[in-house]
């Protein structure tokens, strides 16, 4: 079961492209997280997260985006904080796509349910390591 | 017949266009000459009569008293001589004598011929016999060799004196004598003849000839020039064996080719086919995500009470539209990979943008913008599937580039126009990816020529574009770098 009340306290940064699918799973999330920060690109969710880098709990991003792809903004983030949880939301199940050193790789169709679990996991993950 | 016949003779002797002159054998002094001998020798009549015998002809006075004995006893009426006229040049003549005698003197007359044009002439033709690299053969009408030159007789390994001795069939190996007969008596009817055959040498081995032969009327002889061909022959025969193996190897490789272009054609559809699923994935993704989202939206609203009618219209009035767009890219690539099964007149700007279309999902996932500028009227005749194909492989290789050089803002420019100056139709497509290496500009057309990795390319898409647009629709393709890292692929119909 999934501690609700967790995810209540938590905020989220969700990158994705596609304008449709941002705006549904940002709703999906707005009703259960404390905050959710959104970005249409990669270099978007770069500067929202050095800008609310205190606040964000989980990153979520799709991979394949205009101006500053899914990896590279990953490997940037990372540059500011190694150890920060971010889940992948991806069409495609390859090595271009995914990456080992995120908490979980999501593999769309998004199984709402699915990303929810892999929001508590990696939060646990995190909480555990540090 | 005449009154005074002593006149009459004067008078011929002295006007007679003959060059004739009378000297007297016992003091070989000139006692009368004509005017042509004067014209002739270059003297007057008086300086002319000065003159002694040696001082005309080029010889011993021995020898010419010997001359004048035999003339005197009747056995010498002709002979040739050498004779010096008044500038000092040397002319050959010949002389007809006669003797007679007057008051008991003896005096000889004689007619000069000048025969220096003649025997120069003459001269020159045996030169050319001798020198010349044909053999060549005089036979008379028996066949039998009354002249031969020193080629032939390197050719055939005898010498003149044995070829002399000899005939025609005593050389010949494929005709017999009476063969050879007919022969003869064929080339005296029709005045020549050209033939090969085979003459058998001194040391019995034989060679080819051929031999260009002139029947001389006026001689009644035969005129033969002998060539060797028999390194020719050889030659021939060589190329006609090489001639030989060369279509047997044209052939053989033709249908290797042939085979080639069958495995290409393959190869081409079954890359072509992963592309179309490839393409349609990328299409496909997103709208399935969308329905996904909105399928487990409904259910969500209902749990968070937000589901109104309103609400649920509105999700399944976006579900319904992502599916159409699902139908529509079914639609859209249905026919795409199909091969036409006729010509046919097709819109250009039609084909590519569904080459265009096809590629959109994934450009856009990539970051790569298409831009186009099409001529919507501009129509050719030729297989409209082959056509888009053609154009797709070109977008697709633009793609990859871009891609694998990770450039930013990646840019495809495609332009349709017809250029009147030149009455065809130009199709460019450019790129940003940073152009071609000057080393392998030439290759990027070549079958199994590619710079990708092997898990990505295959080095056929190119070469079937330049297949489909320079032999099914008669145009030209070619690849060039333009300024600041811009690449063109242009096309002209």
């Amino acid at each position: 079961m999934i501690d609700e009340s967790i995810l209540k306290t938590l905020t989220v940064l969700y990158v994705e492209d596609d304008e449709f699918i941002r705006k549904m799973l940002a709703r999906f999330l707005k009703r259960r997280v404390a905050a959710v920060y959104d970005a249409s690109n990669g270099k978007e969710g770069l500067e929202t997260y050095i800008k609310h880098q205190d606040e964000i709990d989980v990153v979520i991003t799709d991979i394949e985006m205009p101006v500053m792809d899914g990896k590279e903004m990953i490997e940037r983030i990372f540059e500011v904080n190694k150890s920060q949880p971010i889940i992948i939301t991806t069409a495609y199940r390859d090595e271009e796509h995914t990456s080992d050193k995120v908490c979980r790789n999501v593999i769309k169709p998004i199984d709402e349910e699915q990303l929810l679990e892999s929001i508590m996991y990696c939060i646990g993950k995190h909480r555990v390591e540090v | 017949m005449f009154k005074d016949s002593q006149d009459i003779y004067k008078s011929i002797f002295t006007h007679s266009q003959s060059v004739m002159w009378v000297y007297d054998p016992q003091t070989l002094g000139i006692v009368e000459v004509n005017d042509s001998a004067c014209c002739f020798y270059g003297y007057t009549r008086e300086e002319f009569c000065q003159k002694n015998l040696t001082d005309i002809i080029v010889n011993t006075e021995g020898q010419i008293r010997e001359n004048i004995r035999d003339i005197l006893d009747g056995k010498l009426r002709y002979l040739t001589h050498r004779h010096r006229i008044s500038t000092g040049e040397v002319r050959d003549v010949e002389v007809y004598t006669g003797s007679f005698m007057i008051d008991n003197n003896d005096y000889v007359c004689c007619t000069i011929h000048d025969i220096t044009d003649k025997l120069r002439v003459e001269q020159q033709n045996k030169t050319i016999l001798r020198t010349c690299f044909d053999g060549f053969l005089m036979v008379n009408i028996e066949g039998r060799p009354i002249f031969v030159n020193e080629s032939y007789c390197n050719m055939t390994g005898y010498s003149r004196e044995e070829l002399l001795q000899m005939t025609i069939s005593d050389l010949e190996v494929i005709e017999s004598p009476q063969e050879t007969q007919r022969h003869i008596r064929r080339i005296i009817e029709t005045g020549k003849d050209i033939f090969a055959t085979r003459h058998k040498r001194k040391d019995g081995s034989i060679i080819d000839v051929e031999s260009s032969a002139n029947f001389i009327k006026s001689d009644n002889v035969i005129f033969s020039f002998i060539r060797d061909i028999t390194e020719r022959k050889r030659m021939e025969e060589e190329i006609m064996t090489m001639n030989l193996n060369l279509k047997e190897r044209i052939k053989e490789e033709v249908g290797k080719n042939r085979l080639i272009d069958q495995v290409m054609y393959e190869q081409s559809r079954h890359i072509a086919m992963g592309e179309l699923l490839m393409n349609i994935s990328h299409h496909w993704r997103q709208p399935l995500c969308a329905i996904g989202l909105i399928l487990q939206d409904i259910k969500d609203a209902f749990l968070h009470d937000e589901l109104s009618y309103k609400y649920l219209d509105n999700d399944v009035a976006i579900a319904m539209s992502e599916l159409k767009a699902l139908s529509d890219t079914v639609d859209n690539f249905r026919d795409f990979y199909n091969s036409d099964r006729e010509r046919r007149q097709f819109n250009i700007a039609g084909e590519i943008n569904r080459a265009v279309a096809l590629l959109s999902g994934y450009m856009r996932n990539r970051g790569i913008v298409i831009y186009k500028t099409l001529d919507e009227t501009l129509t050719i005749h030729g297989l409209p599937n082959e056509f888009a194909r053609a154009i797709l492989n070109i977008l697709t290789n633009a793609k990859d580039i871009l891609e694998r050089r990770n450039i930013v803002n990646g840019v495809i420019n495609i332009t349709l126009q017809k250029d009147d100056s030149i009455g065809k139709i130009i199709i460019s497509a450019m790129d940003n990816g940073g152009g071609i290496s000057d080393d392998i500009i030439d290759k990027v057309f070549d079958p199994y020529f590619t710079t990708k990795d092997k898990t990505r390319g295959t080095g056929i898409g190119l070469y079937m574009s330049k297949v489909i647009i320079e032999r099914y629709h008669n145009g030209h393709i070619l690849a060039r770098n333009i300024n600041n890292g811009w690449c063109e692929f242009r096309i002209e119909i």
